[in-house]
């Protein structure tokens, strides 16, 4: 019976190892294994003489090098590269894989000096430009693997969100779960090799990133998500265990001992000048022992009664001179300096302060000191009343990581709500050349928001509370390939896990290394290069054409003061929108630079709004918002109420959106706007609603009814009353803006149409502050084109324009800046075009001249353009 | 008092008295008629007038035909590199640094930028000038100008080669991006026909001007003027270190200051300051420098580079690359003190020979200008060389190793308290006296708090001494002890047992020492080591960690319940609270409410600092009528910067 088992077993197992199916499962007998060398029968001939035993150009070209070559019958056949084909490829069991090329490895191999290898083939560029997917599927289970270099990844909008991720992400979504896996070595992800037998990009000291985010379907409307988040130093000269998701210092940051640090201390609200830090003793801890031998030494700061402070732009620094002052205590088991582990200070301080530090390893690539953030006080206190004692760590940054969960719950009954709450650790370690442990330090931040709306037809609600601390921070340091940190060089050595990309394109907007694309998009003419996006102006370029809609001829002149384009582009103060932070601009055309978090860094509040369709086309809301910026005393709490209305009607079109809100703002909401044509322009919020009522209106109605008839109309207003002290100090502001256009395109013959057209721009403008012009004005603009077709491809366009402004304010003796003179403007242009195919492209050629006139009371200017222009597209 | 000691006070009232011309405090003045000349000891002059007014010195004011820009001190500048006040810069953006461009603020219109912006074929678009003027001046006009006489040598003139089309912007100097001063566009000329531009603007504030030029042809400017009316917004004169030729110990400051407004074209003096502003402040040292010039030094084998401390004549000997910090002498010089009012006691370290002045005046209206006539600092020769005290309490002269203050070099240790709470402090001083001082015989404690003197002791060892006076004020305590007055001959160490209290982290506890039988100035006590057996060295007192971030004790009622029925009994209660830490006045109201809530009397409703407070309740309401009996609640609120805080109690009223 025995043997007969066992023969039945031998059996299947040899069956089995015949199928082949089943031998590549197993990994045996593919013939493609890797073997060795065998033993040849004719290498033991023992003759003295020395044949050359047949090997590769036997095998191809059965060539050998002692016999006669002839290639009379036999044509000759070139040598073909071996290479074609690629190389056979092994896993780490010896399992053939296929004949191929590496196009991506990264490995790390510890402990070992340099052992952190990131190789992109030539092929990875070459084949698959920078991008790779490997995915699989079986039923309802999903698995998908992308490495490139410009991912756009979002894992919720607190911890992890960027248009251009360079590293691999690893998807897996079944019914209900979901689960995504990212992998970066941020310090070099390296780029594609020229060469197939070019090494990668090799580091010993690196910051990486791993991150996880799960996403779990809760019943049918609700869903929970968790992320886990962290960039971390290791080092492959460790074994992987002494590494540590909380990192370790790199061999440059540990490259010495602690000798002296400073403490700077400041007012974390310099621009009142008063209620800076007060700092009334401390006091340093060294491995848990107190040395008041070390005395600091201060520099700067008023002395007063018994404390020194540091108001407005006056700095406090304490330089502790631990090598030169250091004396071992009762208490220490040290002796020398050198044997420190860990240094921490402990302050009595008050008042609105802000502490930072640096020392003697803190350097940049000059050597000079790097001052990093400690602590900042939260609020303005000014009376001392906030006195603590403070302590802390010293310690240089390491790692961070950021841990968050969602809910949201998805329509129940017209019912919606999404919830975040993140926290985000930020740790240090003290370095010393003669540990390799390392004390830990950490800091600690939170962010959270919830919004909810109910939907329940006419009415509906929306609710969102929110807080952002300023300690709550998703950028950390990475090191470059010698493992060093520059501080403050955050182009080069920050990671953003959420970017500043408020324009919504594929570029973030600041430049980060490595972030922005640097491989794909570089050769690209809609390349960043790796640099910051150039050209950022949210809400302006509504057919993401990467130009700003404002001057589609991307020339030195804005469409809206350009002859002819004129007519159809508005400047944009005739824009209109919700302005939620009261910084005289509408919110979805703000850009600023910082992380695109869902609500404003360093901000705790809450907005809550009701509204109901009055009628279909009429709806109204009701508001409260409140926001406190928490590292100060800034609030700003606004009442609003909102109606909107918008009809439409066979050839008519009306809008109307009034917008009033009671504010009191006083929180600096600084962006930086894009400009037409000059570029960015740092815009300092004016705080012009500290305690002002705002009415803000806009009213369009356009007529189309009439055959070929165009009448558009427009107006704008502002009124910004002031109450209160504000009133005392500033005027109330009024702008006033109204735009009506008409034009008649009018056809003759086929050949021939004219196409007549006039607009006015009336513009009021009351500023707020005296020092400010105030301005009526009013622009006519009376337009008249006309187009004659010699060919079907080529015809003549002729333009006539003629603008008329006048300044409506009365001429002061003495002109102030901005003041504008009454002026008649003309501009004749004439063009020739023509359009045909050539090559398979459409070619329009366009040849002409165009002449500008203004004639001002006491002087004119003319200029001239002549141009010759060829467009070549892919469409008529 | 025996025979002997009569006689011995009878010599020393005699000897006190033939040194008496030795023992009176002197006066050092500054300006006015008889003082030293304001120009003679000046180091900075920014914007002072000392012309108008001999003897005085004011804001400095234009008239409208005054060029701004000669009244300045020019030199040629790099960019980012503002000027300290007292000082201008120019500085274009040509390639090569060329100073020539001076010639256009030098105030000679035959001297000119000449050929330095005509090379022939090169685009002169983008030129562009800055003009720092160190300081904000209110302007309203502007010129510039090339030569407008003399000719090339084929008969062009110079006045041809104007600018064309340019740009000018100003700063105020106040706001700044990006650490550069925020420019408005202040014309923007885009044809200009004539040689001389004149330009007329709103009046304004202006520090920096940039003339950005638009033209491509080239162009020559031989002056730029600016012009306009009215006084600075600020002016500063420091003086020279002043040498007083001894160890002095210094009094008051008190000067003579007027408001003055242009009211048609003649200076009204104002009834008060107005939109101006004087601040003095002063600094006391003890050598001739307040600043410490370094070296570099390379260390030959390591390449490390330290600093060595030279002399301010070797530093400047220098070559530019060993020059190095050059940092306040804070061994040997007080920092600037706080803004000083007239008349106010000086603050500073003495006994000390030398001192500098800083005044800086302001207006905020540039027809309104501040005159200071002359200035006077009482000074005096010292009591002693030096004295010293320290400060513990009295059962625990040696607390443990804590918190250190931060301006020392010693280590020192605060003795520490609960905020508010009542303690038996041991006060220590000890002096060297010269043979030639007189000594003194009267010590002022300042506390912050009211204090309960309890003992003096005198001698080494301490034994106590019954002191001739005592005299104790809200927040000071004076100890007269002319029996035992400590001179060269009776150099002994003296210590004050006082109960007192502090409410604010490292409340320096202050010291005046000074002689009673003579009129020279007292003296202050400097931190130290005045007792070997006490180990703190410094005359400050900490709050207990547990006590700071409590901003309002308890209250406390004496007696809880109380009888004001008018028969001198128990007819007020003492209502007693401690506010800690609040080192500014912050609103704190004390009102009685009864039981139902309603209010009865506010008994303060005022802005005050931290300290101690005392409130006395005669059991009547707000309206004058006594309140019935019952119980009463006691509501103590703070406004803080932090919150709110409210402490309550509950008294009874009975009769």
């Amino acid at each position: 019976m025995r043997c007969m088992l066992y023969a039945a077993v031998v059996t299947a197992g040899v069956a089995l190892l015949c199928d082949a199916a089943f031998a590549q499962r197993v990994g045996f007998l593919t013939g493609r294994e890797p073997r060795g060398v065998d033993v040849y029968d004719m290498a033991m001939t023992p003759a003295q003489r020395k044949w050359q035993y047949p090997q590769s150009l036997y095998h191809f070209y059965r060539w050998t090098g002692e016999e006669y070559s002839n290639y009379a019958r036999q044509n000759y056949e070139r040598y073909v590269s071996t290479e074609l084909e690629g190389f056979r490829t092994y896993d780490l069991y010896g399992n053939y894989i296929t004949r191929g090329f590496e196009v991506y490895n990264w490995s790390m191999d510890s402990p070992v000096t340099s052992g952190s290898t990131v190789r992109k083939g030539p092929k990875y560029r070459g084949w698959f430009q920078s991008l790779i997917v490997s995915s699989m599927s079986k039923g309802q289970f999903y698995s998908s693997m992308t490495i490139g270099e410009a991912l756009r990844t979002t894992l919720t909008p607190l911890t992890f969100s960027k248009p251009a991720f360079n590293g691999a992400q690893w998807d897996f979504a079944a019914d209900k779960y979901q689960m995504t896996l990212l992998a970066s070595r941020l310090a070099s992800p390296g780029s594609a090799v020229q060469f197939e037998n070019s090494l990668g990009q090799i580091l010993g000291d690196m910051t990486n990133l791993f991150g996880v985010h799960s996403k779990v379907q809760l019943g049918d409307f609700s869903k929970l998500g968790f992320t886990y988040l962290n960039i971390a130093n290791f080092s492959t000269g460790r074994k992987l265990g002494d590494n540590s998701l909380k990192g370790v210092l790199t061999e440059a940051q540990n490259g010495g001992n602690v000798e002296t640090i400073v403490l700077r201390l400041s007012d974390d609200s310099p621009e009142d000048g008063v209620g800076g830090a007060q700092l009334f003793a401390e006091r340093i801890i060294i491995n848990g022992v107190d040395h008041p031998e070390i005395v600091p030494s201060p520099r700067g700061g008023v002395r007063r009664a018994g404390v020194i402070e540091a108001n407005g732009a006056e700095t406090l620094e304490l330089t502790y001179n631990i090598a030169r002052d250091f004396r071992q205590q009762p208490d220490d088991e040290i002796t020398t300096f050198q044997e420190i582990s860990e240094i921490e200070f402990e302050l009595v301080i008050a008042n609105d302060y802000r502490i930072e530090i640096t020392s003697n390893l803190q350097v940049n690539a000059q050597g000079e000191p790097v001052f990093l953030e400690v602590e900042r006080a939260h609020g303005n206190v000014s009376d001392g009343s906030n006195q603590r004692f403070i302590r802390f760590e010293y310690g240089l940054p390491t790692g961070k990581d950021i841990i968050g969960f969602n809910f949201d719950v998805d329509d129940i009954k017209g019912f919606n709500m999404r919830s975040e709450l993140a926290f985000s650790r930020a740790f240090r370690r003290f370095p010393n050349q003669n540990f390799q442990e390392h004390a830990l330090a950490q800091d600690d931040g939170m962010a959270y928001y919830i919004t909810a709306s109910q939907d329940a037809y006419p009415f509906f609600a929306y609710g969102e509370f929110y807080r952002l601390e300023p300690e709550y921070q998703t950028n950390a340091f990475i090191s470059d390939a010698r493992g060093f940190i520059e501080y403050e060089h955050p182009e080069r050595y920050s990671f953003e896990a959420v970017d500043d990309n408020d324009d919504q394109d594929r570029f973030a907007d600041w430049k980060r290394l490595w972030q922005n694309g640097d491989n794909a998009f570089g050769e690209s003419p809609f390349g960043t290069g790796g640099q910051a996006d150039p050209q950022v102006f949210p809400g302006h370029d509504e057919n993401s054409d990467f130009i700003s809609d404002f001057n589609q001829n991307d020339n030195s002149q804005p469409d809206f003061a350009e002859p002819f384009l004129r007519y159809n582009v508005d400047p944009p103060e005739f824009l209109f929108g919700v302005d939620m932070n009261n910084n005289n601009v509408i919110d979805r055309f703000e850009n600023d630079t910082f992380a695109d978090y869902p609500y404003r860094h360093d901000r705790d509040g809450y907005n809550v709004y009701g509204g109901v369709h009055l009628t279909e086309a009429i709806k109204a809301t009701v508001g409260y918002s409140t926001a406190d910026e928490i590292s100060s005393k800034r609030s700003a709490q606004m009442s609003y109420a909102v109606v909107t209305g918008e009809w439409k009607w066979p050839g008519i079109e009306a809008r109307a959106f009034q917008y009033a809100r009671s504010v009191q703002d006083d929180i600096e909401d600084d962006v930086i706007q894009w400009v037409d044509p000059d570029g960015f322009r740092e815009t300092i919020d004016p705080l012009i609603a500290q305690d002002t009522f705002v009415w803000t209106g806009y009213l369009t109605f356009d007529y189309l009814r009439l055959k070929n008839l165009n009448i558009y109309n427009k107006v704008k207003y502002d009124w910004f009353s002031q109450r209160g002290e504000q009133a005392e100090v500033k005027d109330n502001r009024l702008f006033f803006g109204a735009i009506n256009k008409v034009d008649y395109p009018l056809p003759i013959t086929d050949n021939l149409s004219f196409w007549p057209r006039y607009k006015s721009v009336y513009r009021k403008i009351n500023p707020t502050f005296s020092t400010d012009l105030d301005i009526t004005e009013w622009s006519q603009f009376y337009m008249l084109t006309s187009k004659y077709f010699i060919l079907p491809g080529t015809f003549i366009e002729y333009g006539v324009e003629l603008n008329l402004f006048r300044n409506l304010e009365e001429r002061p003796e003495i002109l102030p800046p901005g003041y504008v003179d009454d002026f008649t403007g003309s501009v004749l242009a004439l063009q020739l075009s023509n359009r045909s195919a050539y090559l398979g492209y459409s070619l329009t050629m366009n040849t002409g001249f165009r002449w500008e006139r203004r004639a001002f009371a006491e002087a004119t200017e003319t200029n001239s353009l002549l141009f010759i222009r060829v467009f070549a597209g892919l469409q008529d | 008092m025996n025979r002997g000691m009569a006689a011995r006070i009878a010599v020393l009232l005699c000897a006190s008295c033939a040194w008496a011309p030795w023992l009176a405090a002197d006066e050092w003045v500054l300006g006015g008629g008889g003082g030293l000349p304001w120009g003679d000891l000046v180091q900075v002059r920014a914007q002072i007038d000392d012309q108008s007014s001999p003897g005085a010195i004011q804001i400095r004011g234009f008239t409208p035909d005054e060029n701004i820009i000669t009244t300045l001190s020019w030199a040629y500048g790099k960019p980012n590199d503002l000027v300290s006040e007292g000082n201008a810069a120019l500085w274009d953006n040509t390639a090569a640094r060329n100073s020539i461009s001076l010639s256009i603020v030098d105030g000679d219109d035959t001297t000119s930028t000449a050929d330095l912006f005509k090379t022939a074929g090169v685009d002169q678009d983008g030129r562009t000038f800055f003009l720092d003027m160190g300081s904000r001046v209110p302007a309203d006009s502007l010129v510039f100008f090339p030569r407008q006489e003399g000719t090339y040598a084929n008969g062009k003139p110079f006045s041809d080669d104007f600018v064309r089309k340019h740009r000018i912007s100003v700063s105020d100097g106040l706001t700044y991006v990006n650490e550069q001063p925020l420019f408005t566009l202040l014309r923007d000329v885009p044809v200009n026909p004539n040689s001389v531009f004149t330009m007329k603007f709103p009046q304004q504030f202006i520090r920096f001007i940039q003339l950005r030029v638009g033209s491509r042809s080239p162009f020559e400017i031989a002056e730029f003027e600016l012009y306009g009316n009215g006084f600075v917004p600020r002016a500063t004169y420091r003086s020279q270190v002043i040498d007083l030729g001894e160890v002095s110990n210094y009094g008051t400051i008190s000067w003579a200051q007027r408001a003055l407004e242009l009211v048609e074209g003649e200076l009204i003096e104002l009834p008060n300051l107005g939109q101006t502003s004087v601040a003095v402040r002063m600094k006391t040292g003890q050598d001739d420098s307040p600043l410490v010039h370094f070296q570099k030094v390379v260390d030959d084998e390591t390449r490390a580079v330290s600093q060595e401390v030279v002399s301010e004549a070797d530093y400047n000997k220098l070559p530019s690359g060993e020059k190095g910090d050059i940092e306040d002498d804070a061994d040997n010089w007080s920092p600037w003190s706080l803004p000083l009012e007239s008349g106010q006691l000086i603050p500073l370290p003495s006994p000390r020979p030398y001192f500098q002045l800083q005044i800086i005046m302001e207006s905020q209206s540039v027809t309104q200008t501040v005159r200071i006539d002359s200035l006077r600092i009482e000074h005096s020769l010292p009591p002693a060389a030096a004295v010293v005290g320290e400060i513990s309490l009295a059962d625990e002269p040696n607390p443990p190793a804590d918190i250190g203050v931060i301006d020392k070099d010693d280590a020192v240790v605060l003795p520490s308290i609960d905020g508010g709470e009542e303690v038996l402090f041991a006060y220590d001083v000890r002096a060297i006296i010269n043979n030639n001082q007189n000594g003194f015989d009267a010590l002022r404690i300042d506390t912050p708090t009211p204090a309960r003197f309890v003992g003096l002791q005198m001698g080494d060892p301490l034994e106590p001494v019954e002191p001739d006076r005592v005299s104790v004020g809200d927040r000071s305590l004076e100890v007269i002890f002319t029996s035992n007055k400590i001179t060269f001959d009776n150099n002994v160490p003296l210590r004050v047992l006082f109960e007192g209290s502090t409410v604010v982290f490292g409340t320096i506890f202050t010291g005046t020492v000074w002689d009673t039988q003579s009129d020279i100035l007292g003296q202050p006590v400097l931190e130290g080591d005045a007792n070997f057996d006490v180990s703190t060295n410094s005359l400050r007192v900490a709050l207990t960690q547990q006590s700071v971030g409590e901003i309002v004790r308890a209250i406390e009622f004496n007696p809880s319940v109380f009888t004001p029925n008018g028969d001198g009994i128990n007819d007020h209660i003492a209502i007693k609270y401690t506010v800690i830490q609040i080192s500014e006045p912050k609103p704190i109201e004390v009102a009685i409410y009864d039981l139902a809530g309603r209010l009865v009397r506010v008994l303060a409703d005022r802005e005050q600092p931290g300290g101690i407070y005392t409130e006395m309740w005669d059991g009547r309401s707000d309206a004058d009528e006594a309140v019935p009996p019952g119980s009463y609640v006691v509501s103590l609120s703070v406004d803080s910067g932090i919150g709110n805080f409210r402490r309550v109690g509950v008294v009874g009223v009975a009769y």
